[in-house]
């Protein structure tokens, strides 16, 4: 199968259009992951027992279910109960709401990992809840999270090619359109695997660089 | 570190003879004889009116009853209809995931390049859906073009797309769906302003409409060629370009079909009247010499 | 609103979709625990070419995603007049994707044994294919089943993907119904119903295991 550089090079264009999209999406719904994932992080420790069981109850419905499922729910079901997200906004929150329950364990196992020590060290100089969360617990978290959470960016990087399914125009959607239009699937498709290597392996390679680095 | 390269080996072996066994040699026979034999598989889209799976799991529709209409007389009786997204009908045809396409198909010169054709069945134009009063006065692809930010929902891989490009529509107000079902539901659900799509499939679409806040837009004014008379879009099946036999023995019992009366019967079940049949002398090589 | 023959069709419909899933989910697990085992120990080889190789399987599966590559399967390798089913093609690249993963997983198990049970083997003049057999490997194993496990339900979770290259799964199957039936919210709720019964006992086999072997391990 011959592989046509000047259509190739035609079509560059529209895919980095796509690709362009694909990362706004990225980055906006993995904020709304790492915020969603804390907050359930602490809510999962809460005094209240039914918080608890509400938490634990979104972590087993959201990880026990595929994203793509999810996605076509939020966007051709919710309309029905009458509320509509334009495509990028599902796109957004149904990235987040999914990935927010792996982020939430991965907190809730660097906050279990801190030393007993510290809670009491904080109870002790009468820190308020607040102020402990804020000044000892979360920055000493934080360190052990970095790979894990670069790991779920690149994950999440790698499954925009569903948010075709609710329409949004990234990097798989302007591959199918081109390889719709002009019936030719080498080039469309191979570009765009190699757009995503592209992004991928230099991203992982740029977090096991930080990972090292914090060890140095 | 141990060494453990010796194991690696017969695993490797092994994995490759896993693999090796997923893998299917294709014969390539004539479809006549594949069919007379084993029966023919022709991929679909579960689209009304053309091919679809009715309330009791049964498939039917007009094109599938004019499919088993052709080629019974070619004593070809078994035919399977495996579903598929319409984006992939044609790419599954060229890849032989199956025999033919038994689904709505028009007939475009890029597809001829890669698929094959029978002669015309049907021709139609297109229509639109809008919600009811059509608040944005949408009666051509041009008022689309025109308008500028009025949405157009269709299908990705079908003719409808060209078109749209083709009449000035630009890109960011395409909106693709696979399935035409999802497309009047976002019309409903007020993320598109317009769906469309051929006039019978808009015709049966509407009659699955759960609300009555969507209408089809009369007048529509259909694509223009350059005499600036309205052009139509043809139906056919889409067949293997490389038998050239099977083709030549498909058109034939098409014909004899039409001459006979059957064909018109046939279509006007599923709500198609004269007015939908194609000249006679219309022929797929002249629609792909376009 | 439903008669009882659409619900008695509906029911059918999810449930070989359903089974399909299944029917998927083991085949590629079987491909991927053998592709992953293969490529963990190629990793440790000490020849630098198979390592190096392994690491470029590695790298090059984890970086597209699973999706991609089925479409590359789907679509491509026809052209190279290589013909295999959508079932092939959907286990295939579910089981080369997941197989990256794994072999890591696999591999750290492996190396993580400690370094004493590896000096041992080697004072006591073990054969690699003996040492490996009864001594690495059953040490490994505890450690390397959870997350195993856990990808096992990541990957009965992603077969919703072959359903967009046409297999009749369970995704399939619930996007068919509603285009001939509609009652979207009915069937997406019924669909992702059926993924939850099917993943979460899996998750809770997972996590008793993972207690049972840590139970030792003081916090």
């Amino acid at each position: 199968m011959e592989f046509d550089w000047a259509f190739a090079w035609s079509i560059t264009p529209d895919l980095l259009r796509g690709l362009l999209v694909t990362v706004q999406v990225v980055v906006l719904g993995f904020v709304v992951a790492v915020v969603l994932g804390l907050l359930l992080a602490i809510a999962q420790r809460s005094a209240w027992a039914p918080i608890r069981a509400a938490c634990a109850g979104y972590l087993s419905f959201f990880r026990s279910t595929p994203l793509m499922v999810q996605l076509y729910v939020l966007f051709f079901a919710l309309p029905l109960a009458g509320l509509t997200l334009p495509p990028f906004a599902t796109g957004v929150v149904g990235l987040g709401l999914y990935y927010a329950a792996y982020i939430a364990e991965a907190f809730r196992g660097a906050i279990e990992d801190i030393p007993p020590g510290q809670w009491e060290a904080a109870l002790a100089l009468d820190f308020d809840r607040a102020t402990t969360w804020r000044r000892l617990i979360l920055p000493q978290a934080f360190k052990p999270l970095l790979p894990v959470l670069g790991n779920y960016l690149i994950g999440m990087f790698k499954e925009t090619p569903l948010l075709a399914v609710i329409t949004i125009p990234e990097l798989f959607q302007a591959a199918k359109q081109v390889a719709g239009m002009s019936y030719r699937y080498t080039e469309p498709y191979t570009l765009m695997a190699l757009m995503f290597l592209a992004i991928s392996v230099p991203t992982s390679l740029l977090f096991k660089y930080l990972e090292h680095r914090r060890h140095a | 570190m141990t060494r453990l390269n010796a194991f690696s080996l017969p695993a490797f072996v092994g994995s490759a003879c896993l693999l090796a066994s997923l893998f299917s040699t294709t014969a390539s026979a004539g479809l006549l004889e594949k069919g007379r034999t084993g029966g023919l598989t022709a991929g679909i889209a579960n689209e009304q009116p053309y091919a679809y799976i009715g309330t009791d799991g049964q498939v039917t529709g007009a094109n599938v009853e004019i499919l088993k209409a052709v080629l019974a007389p070619l004593g070809i009786s078994k035919v399977e209809t495996p579903i598929t997204d319409f984006g992939s009908l044609v790419p599954g045809l060229a890849a032989k995931r199956f025999d033919l396409i038994g689904a709505g198909l028009f007939i475009n010169p890029q597809r001829c390049k890669v698929i094959g054709y029978s002669n015309p069945v049907t021709r139609s134009g297109g229509a639109f859906i809008v919600k009811a009063g059509n608040p944005l006065n949408l009666h051509s692809l041009k008022d689309v073009a025109q308008n500028g930010k009025a949405r157009l929902a269709t299908q990705p891989g079908s003719n409808q797309v060209q078109e749209a490009k083709a009449s000035g529509i630009d890109t960011a107000q395409v909106v693709l769906f696979d399935k035409d079902t999802e497309a009047l539901a976002a019309l409903e659900a007020g993320r598109v302003d317009v769906v469309y799509f051929p006039d019978a499939e808009i015709i049966s679409l509407l009659k699955k409409a759960s609300s009555p806040a969507v209408e089809r837009a009369l007048p529509f004014e259909q694509i223009l060629d350059a005499q600036g008379k309205p052009t139509w879009n043809y139906h056919a099946y889409g067949l293997p370009k490389n038998d050239p036999a099977f083709i030549q023995a498909f058109n034939t019992e098409l014909a004899k079909l039409r001459a006979s009366g059957e064909l018109l019967k046939i279509l006007q079940k599923y709500g198609y009247t004269e007015n939908e049949l194609p000249a006679a002398d219309i022929t797929a090589e002249q629609r792909c010499a376009l | 609103m439903i008669t009882d023959t659409t619900a008695l069709f509906i029911a059918r419909q999810l449930a070989s979709g359903a089974l399909v899933t299944l029917e998927i989910t083991v085949m590629a697990e079987a491909l991927v625990l053998v592709l992953a085992f293969t490529v963990a120990l190629m990793r440790l080889s000490p020849w630098r070419l198979v390592r190096w190789v392994a690491t470029l399987y590695v790298e090059v599966l984890r970086g597209i995603s699973a999706l991609v590559l089925l479409f590359y399967l789907f679509f491509i390798l026809p052209l190279f007049d290589i013909s295999l089913s959508p079932m092939a093609t959907g286990v295939l690249g579910l089981g080369l994707t997941f197989s990256a993963y794994g072999s890591e997983i696999i591999r750290s198990a492996l190396v993580n044994v400690h370094q004493g049970q590896r000096d041992a083997v080697r004072a006591l003049d073990f054969g690699p294919v003996i040492a490996l057999r009864r001594i690495i490997l059953p040490q490994a194993l505890p450690v390397m089943l959870p997350p195993l496990g856990n990808q096992l339900v990541e990957l009965l979770k992603t077969t919703s993907l072959v359903s967009l290259i046409t297999l009749t799964d369970l995704t399939f199957s619930g996007a068919q119904l509603i285009t001939t039936l509609g009652h979207q919210t009915l069937i997406w709720c019924l669909v992702l119903v059926g993924y939850f019964l099917m993943a979460w006992p899996l998750t809770r086999l997972v996590r008793w295991y993972e207690r049972r072997v840590t139970a030792w391990r003081t916090t």
